[in-house]
């Protein structure tokens, strides 16, 4: 599938203002370079609102910007599908930005931890 | 179209002064002689080095120095250290320790080591968290067995000014040999210089609107050196090769319009004037210290990644960190101040010059200040400092004490 990179939109990079009913995940530390925290917003039937805090690297930036906006709409089990390697061989990010895709999907996998719904198991298949 | 340029630090443009001086000596009907031929014209040559040696002289306010043009302050760094090192060893000395801090240039801290081949031990202090050299450190060091300190005035990352006199003194008592590398000093920092107190002093043309590819190490008489460069002998077999006499006649020049004491007040007011246009960011971390050099201003910003920040600043002409070794990561001297790499690597230097108007400083703040407030809008560190969850000491795993200016 290939990505829509023009879709660097940073609407969706941010805590939520109001953070009630938001499920909420981090992964990463400060001092290995690369913190994502991410924030979703739904229920059973799927993903309502996705949306991206990071401190990272620029492409890691504009993968986690990219993947809220991919993740709304999408069933829960959809985004539980979703790998750093994915991500990352879908945009086609450089080889030093490929930690900061499997942070961005601990941090989603955090954040689904106490959906509803939840698919098991992580696959590369898309 | 390129905006301004904003690191003086790295390099300077050339004053066109300058480049209209050394133009009228090139060419068929200039002065392009061999300043070593013994005919009128390289006599004639040989009087252009002579004038641009007094103006150096001029420059340091000390006429007891002999000058050897080098090709930069990184070839006067390594002769006044490696070719010192090499003239001990061959003499025997017992002196074997070689003292500079962490947060020298890497020219300085390259030539240290590289000088361990004549079996010196290179030993480098420790600075305090403003950047400064603390006596008592110095002096703990000291004994009969150093034969050489090698400091510069001013640190060339951060501004950090460092109080040559008192450090001087006690390496004087010690019997040790003290080398400045000046480079960012000569025509850029008030006051008459600490050059009186040197044995050698580096300094460089183009950090001070001359041309690059010349500079110069002065050195007392008495120091003896051994050559890092081998040839025709020229300047007393002490660095052989042709020298070039409109490079020198630049750089003369070039010290002649250093910086006076109007310009160095007015840079000032750039870097304050910039300082406080980022306080709508959120404000940073200043590394340095309100009494350090006029025109650089190094600034880190917490909640900020830095890789992010240098792309979200490409179109910037400014440092992330020395100019002089881009991809050696986190910079060593903010390290050795203390900082963390996250927080070190998240730093933007600011240079100011003699070219630098106010509204380039504006732009630059405004630039500055946007990259940053969007990255910290979206950073979870910066929201958890917000939210008190961290201190910016706890949050960035250091024990120094960091305000934010």
């Amino acid at each position: 599938m290939p990505a829509d990179r023009g879709s660097w939109d940073t609407s969706r990079l941010g805590a939520p203002a109001d953070r009630t009913a938001w499920r909420y995940g981090t992964a990463g530390r400060v001092d290995e370079g690369c913190r994502v925290d991410c924030w979703l917003a739904g229920d059973a039937t799927g993903i309502r609102q996705a949306r991206f805090e990071v401190f990272a690297d620029a492409e890691t930036l504009r993968a986690a910007a990219w993947l809220a906006g991919w993740l709304e709409g999408r069933t829960v089990s959809a985004a539980a599908s979703v790998t750093g390697r994915w991500l990352a061989d879908t945009l086609g990010l450089a080889d030093e930005s490929r930690t900061g895709a499997l942070c961005i999907e601990d941090a989603m996998r955090s954040a689904l931890t106490e959906w509803p719904e939840q698919a098991n198991g992580a696959s590369d298949e898309h | 179209m390129t905006g301004a340029y904003l690191d003086y630090a790295a390099t300077t443009p050339l004053d066109p002064r300058v480049a209209a001086a050394m133009a009228a000596l090139e060419g068929p009907d200039g002065v392009f002689a061999n300043p070593a031929s013994e005919h009128p014209h390289g006599r004639r040559a040989a009087e252009w080095v002579d004038t641009a040696r007094d103006q150096v002289l001029e420059a340091l306010g000390d006429r007891d120095f002999e000058v050897i043009w080098t090709s930069g302050a990184t070839e006067a760094d390594n002769l006044a250290i490696l070719g010192f090192a090499r003239a001990l060893a061959r003499r025997g000395s017992a002196r074997r320790r070689i003292l500079v801090t962490e947060t020298e240039h890497s020219a300085v801290l390259a030539a240290a080591e590289a000088a361990r081949e004549t079996g010196r031990v290179v030993e480098r202090l420790p600075v305090q968290p403003d950047g400064r050299l603390a006596v008592e450190t110095l002096e703990a060091a000291l004994d009969e067995e150093v034969a050489l300190v090698s400091l510069a005035p001013v640190n060339n990352e951060t501004g950090v000014i460092q109080p040559i006199e008192s450090l001087a003194a006690r390496v004087r008592a010690a019997g040790a040999w003290l080398h400045l590398d000046a480079a960012q000093t000569v025509g850029r920092v008030p006051g008459p210089g600490p050059y009186r107190h040197a044995d050698l002093v580096s300094l460089s043309a183009h950090k001070c609107c001359g041309p690059k590819g010349i500079g110069a190490l002065a050195v007392r008489p008495s120091v003896r050196l051994d050559p890092l460069v081998h040839g025709g002998g020229q300047q007393a077999g002490r660095r052989s090769g042709t020298l070039p006499v409109a490079l020198i006649a630049g750089m003369g020049e070039a010290l002649r319009l250093r910086d006076d004491a109007a310009e160095q007040d007015r840079q000032r007011g750039l870097t304050r004037r910039l300082l406080e246009g980022l306080r709508a960011s959120g404000g940073g971390v200043v590394n340095g210290r309100p009494d350090g050099a006029p025109a650089i201003v190094n600034v880190s910003f917490p909640g900020v990644h830095g890789g992010a920040l240098r792309d979200a600043l490409a179109a910037l002409s400014v440092g992330f960190g020395s100019a002089c070794s881009q991809r050696d990561g986190p910079s060593h001297v903010l390290r050795a101040m203390g900082r963390s790499d996250a927080l070190a690597y998240a730093s933007v230097r600011v240079s100011v010059g003699r070219f630098t108007q106010p509204g380039d400083i504006d732009a630059a703040a405004a630039a500055i200040t946007a990259a940053v407030g969007e990255l910290r809008r979206i950073s979870p560190l910066w929201r958890e400092l917000c939210e008190g969850r961290h201190t910016l000491s706890s949050a960035y795993g250091v024990t120094t004490a960091l305000e934010m200016a």
